[in-house]
């Protein structure tokens, strides 16, 4: 994603938006979990990271198996990643989170980032300690063909990253607000031994939030290691203090929160690449953090919660 | 048949592991470069590797475990567990052992080898960050998770300073590093500490990142790039009193433990550290009995940085050569680990913590060539355990990984952690 | 004689509820006033913003006619008003000794020199210190129970300790929320004793309690919330026989 003479603005600001998309579906997950259970899903990007990894895996057998049809792979290559990402998010729960829920809160946040590094280098040593490439034969459909508006080109990976975001959101939006499991959600981000004595499957609920929230990430992962055409081990943790600095600015626990400032942080990137070069990617993300901490210390859209005494 | 019902859940539980990595263990990615796709093989001896390297932690982590059960049948630790009064929180004398202790670390150099005074010394700097860590993660119960980016930050200052004067030595730096690094603690920490939650984690993990990239990406002449800076030998430790100068590195880094220790307990052994164990346990109630929460936090937080940047200040004249890599974040989770085993709260356990986790590594890599030297050893001992001792330093962080999450869920206390801790971790 | 505390207009709501609205108290040197009111009357969050964990909206809060309105929990006890919690709130892990010992951070020296070195001076200080957190417990009656652990003593016990600690700030004005809740009758007249030693002391106090016998006792004057607002002040005799206080505690179609 570098910013070569012939881009235009609208092109950089279709790519910010992109990258936003991707950091969105990965801040999803993390403002979900800290909305019910009010920890920090430390290895949520480790799930993403997992589901790049388990895509390229079910693309690489579907070849040997039947030969290269891009989009059948492909889809079915995402469905493995969702499958794969939820099993690994519902793992963590079960055994990481689960017996912390009432701990003090350093206790599962301790656990979790201890799962983050046991997945990262897992993947370090089984898979691969370098980059591997994603599969150009897959990509290159999807980053050659692209459409004009005005002046600029959007690819059609961009497109397909910017209609899945919408298509989700809206689905999240439609579940959340509108559905019996949404209003059971909401209430055990509430209290959830008030939801259990109403006869809420609390478990149960809590295991769908980190299932939906890998799920969602996987697809981010996949279109990511698509975007860029790597894949690496510790893509997750990097991508994962991006998309987890989007879920704080917006305001950690909004769901809309969560994709503004997604929206925000790939705006950031894309101008600060623009202006400055990628290499200062980090140090502008930790500069909007900073900021936003110090203007609005519970994020652009989070609410200030009144603590009980 | 009763036995195999009450494994079910657990036997389940592993059937559904099994699946969900076998395709990293035991298939292998085959990139196909002619049609640019890529392909997947069979590849069993991966996975094999996988489990004989990590078989001496297997077999380990068993006899552990016989010992939990064995314990918790005979209770052999109830005994110090029934003597436990809390009123030693208060006494004011718990580092004399210390005192014991330090002529006889001092006296290190005259019995060890240059190999393990080089080892030590590198422990003794990762104990001072522990240490640090400590106050803040233990005592106070604020998460950081970029605290390697002090210990960066001292090593910098030290590094770019001594390339810009002509002569400034460690001992002009380290003086210097404290306040520095403490104010940039007290700047970091002054936007986060105010708001309740874990909002600290993320921002100084979000600083260490910002730094690296800032050290790596400013122009190579000011700050050296991913090649690091080497300092002069001036500004590095220096020959002594006929001591050479891996002795003078490690005497130098075991004095500054020591006042370390001293400074810390008795600090912890005050009001002020009674304040951040309150603050830790009911910052509400702390609050209300006229703690002032927020400046006891900013203490506590701008103190882990300043003793970190002096470890950096250290770490530069002991080694004389600083990069970007000081400030990983594997350095952040591997000095974090050290805390939580050894017992949060408890700077004796921080101390023990980081002593096993760099030495318990270090000695097993030395361990094979040490077997195959010794010809009655190499003869003993068989070729495969020797060749997973080998490799078995490469697994070093999934192991640190697994060891946090084990500590949390079945001894969130940590090794030298008081029961107290215990009951505080498992019910807010 | 400006009062000791004086609160003038005090409200504080969340979003659309009114938890309190223009609170006007009037405390002075040594006497015992009671909020009384139905759950949910706003007392507990009036007390929220006496002691400064609440901002209120309006009003404002006197202390020896100091403005001390939006001042942070800390610097309200600095300033002599200590509090307790209607739900205990202890260190749950510290000794008992050490849980007094905290609430007198504000009165030791905190020179580095002195906290670094242990001197001479820092250890006689920590030994009074200690000497005195006893005489707090012993007032209260836990002197035995010194070195237990505090989440382990019994729930009323815990009560006595939180207000050993918030003793040990040293205040002039005590805000005890519902101190008797959950006791026993035996226990509750311990309490009321405890209550009147802590006036004997010379200090004010504040009080919330639904435990109307108590609160006729030994209040010299109630105030009387009702969905946040004042409905009555004055003599506990009056204040029983007010007809809006009847009404708000027995309801509207009352047939007593």
């Amino acid at each position: 994603m570098t910013a070569d003479s012939t881009s235009t603005l609208t092109e950089i600001l279709v790519g910010g938006i992109s990258r936003g998309a991707m950091y969105a579906l990965v801040a999803l997950g993390y403002t979900m979990v800290y909305g019910v259970l009010g920890m920090i899903n430390f290895a949520h990007g480790e799930i993403f990271m997992i589901g790049m990894f388990a895509c390229v895996y079910a693309i690489g057998a579907f070849s040997v198996a039947w030969g290269d049809h891009i989009m059948l792979n492909l889809t079915l290559g995402i469905m493995v990643a969702m499958i794969f990402s939820a099993a690994y998010g519902y793992a963590n729960e079960r055994i990481a989170y689960r017996r912390l829920r009432k701990a003090h809160v350093l206790a599962p946040l301790t656990s979790a980032i201890g799962i983050s590094t046991f997945l990262q280098y897992f993947i370090f040593l089984t898979v691969s300690k370098d980059t591997v490439n994603f599969p150009r034969y897959y990509s290159d459909y999807l980053t050659n063909h692209h459409i004009n508006l005005g002046s600029a080109e959007v690819t059609y990976l961009q497109l397909t990253i910017l209609g899945l975001t919408l298509v989700i959101m809206t689905g999240l939006f439609y579940l959340i607000n509108f559905t019996r499991l949404g209003i059971a959600l909401r209430a055990t981000a509430q209290d959830q031994l008030m939801a259990s004595l109403v006869g809420i499957p609390v478990n149960r609920i809590i295991a769908f939030t980190f299932i939906l929230g890998s799920a969602l990430a996987a697809i981010a992962g996949v279109m990511f290691s698509m975007y860029n055409n790597v894949l690496v081990f510790d893509a997750g943790y990097r991508v994962g203090l991006k998309a987890f600095t989007a879920a704080i600015l917006g305001g950690i626990g909004n769901i809309p929160g969560a994709v503004l400032g997604a929206m925000i942080l790939g705006l950031t990137e894309a101008l600060t690449t623009l202006n400055f070069g990628s290499q200062w990617d980090d140090p502008a993300t930790f500069a909007v953090l900073m900021l936003v901490l110090m203007l609005r210390p519970r994020g652009l859209l989070g609410e200030r919660v009144a603590d009980k005494v | 048949m009763r036995m195999i019902l009450r494994l079910r859940p657990y036997l389940l539980g592993l059937l559904g592991i099994a699946i969900i990595t076998f395709p990293f263990l035991w298939l292998q990615l085959d990139p196909d470069f002619d049609n640019n796709t890529i392909k997947v093989r069979w590849a069993p001896q991966h996975g094999l590797q996988f489990f004989d390297d990590l078989l001496p932690v297997f077999v380990v982590s068993l006899l552990i475990w016989l010992g939990i059960r064995a314990n918790r049948h005979w209770h052999w630790d109830q005994a110090a567990a029934r003597n436990q009064t809390w009123q030693k929180s208060v006494a004011v004398w718990d580092d004399y052992w210390a005192w014991v202790a330090m002529p006889l670390v001092l006296c290190g150099p005259f019995f060890l080898s240059a190999t393990g005074l080089g080892l030590l010394t590198n422990a003794g700097i990762y104990m001072l960050l522990a240490l640090g860590l400590n106050i803040t993660v233990g005592m106070t119960g604020l998460l950081v998770l970029g605290y390697a980016a002090f210990f960066a930050f001292g090593a910098y200052f030290f590094a770019l300073t001594q390339q810009h004067l002509g002569y400034f030595p460690w001992w002009m730096a380290a003086p210097l590093a404290f306040p520095l690094g403490g104010a940039i603690g007290y700047l970091l920490g002054l936007p986060c500490l105010r708001l309740r939650g874990d909002y600290l984690a993320i921002v100084t993990l979000g600083f260490a990142e910002a730094f690296r990239e800032i050290i790596r990406n400013l122009d190579i002449s000011v700050a050296g790039g991913d090649q690091g800076i080497i300092l002069k030998a001036s500004s590095k430790f220096q020959p002594l009193w006929g001591l050479n100068r891996g002795d003078m590195c490690y005497i130098i880094t075991a004095l500054a433990l020591f006042l370390a220790v001293f400074l810390v307990q008795r600090l912890y052994h005050s009001p002020v550290g009674r304040a951040w164990i309150a603050i830790r346990e009911n910052e509400i109630a702390a609050e209300a009995v006229g703690v002032p929460v927020v400046q006891m936090k900013l203490l506590a937080f701008s103190l882990s940085a300043a003793v970190a940047a002096v470890a950096g200040v250290l770490y530069g004249a002991k080694d004389g050569f600083v990069s970007p890599a000081l400030c990983e974040f594997n350095q952040s989770i591997m000095v974090l680990a050290m805390v939580i085993l050894g017992g949060l709260g408890n700077s004796y356990g921080a101390l023990l913590g980081a002593a096993l986790l760099y030495l318990v590594p270090e000695y097993l890599k030395l361990l094979p060539s040490a077997i195959h030297d010794s010809p009655t050893l190499s003869a003993i001992v068989p070729t495969f355990v020797s060749n997973s001792l080998q490799n078995l330093s490469d697994y070093r962080l999934l192991l640190f990984g697994a060891v946090m999450v084990i500590m949390m869920l079945y001894r969130p206390q940590g090794l030298l952690g008081s029961a107290r801790r215990k009951t505080e971790m498992r019910n807010a | 004689m400006t009062p000791l505390l004086e609160t003038r207009g005090l409200s504080k709501s969340f979003g659309g509820l009114k938890a309190v609205q223009n609170v006007d108290l009037r405390i002075d040197a040594n006497r015992i006033v009671s909020v009384i009111g139905p759950n949910g009357a706003g007392k507990t969050t009036f007390f929220n913003c006496l002691s400064g964990i609440y901002r209120p909206e309006s009003g404002a809060i006197l202390l020896d006619g100091h403005n001390i309105t939006g001042r942070k929990p800390h610097q309200v006890c600095r300033r002599g008003v200590a509090r307790t919690f209607q739900n205990i709130r202890l260190f749950p892990e510290m000794s008992v000794l050490e849980n007094v010992l905290v609430a007198q951070f504000q009165h030791r020296s905190m020179s580095p020199l002195r906290l670094l070195l242990h001197t001479r001076r820092f250890r006689e200080q920590e030994k009074t210190s200690r000497e005195e957190a006893y005489d707090f417990l012993e007032f209260v009656g836990l002197e035995k129970y010194a070195d237990r652990v505090s989440s382990s003593l019994a729930y009323g016990l815990q009560r006595r300790l939180e207000i050993a600690r918030a003793l040990a700030t040293k205040p002039r004005l005590l805000l005890l929320d519902e101190p008797a809740a959950g006791m026993n009758p035996q226990e509750t007249i311990e309490m009321v004793q405890l209550i009147s030693r802590i006036r004997e002391r010379g200090l004010a106090i504040l009080l919330i309690e639904h435990h109307m016998k108590l609160v006729m006792t030994i209040s010299d004057d109630i105030l009387v919330l009702d969905h946040g607002v004042p409905i009555a002040s004055g003599a506990p005799k009056e204040v029983c026989q007010n007809p809006q206080v009847i009404k708000a505690y027995l309801g509207e179609e009352s047939d007593f």
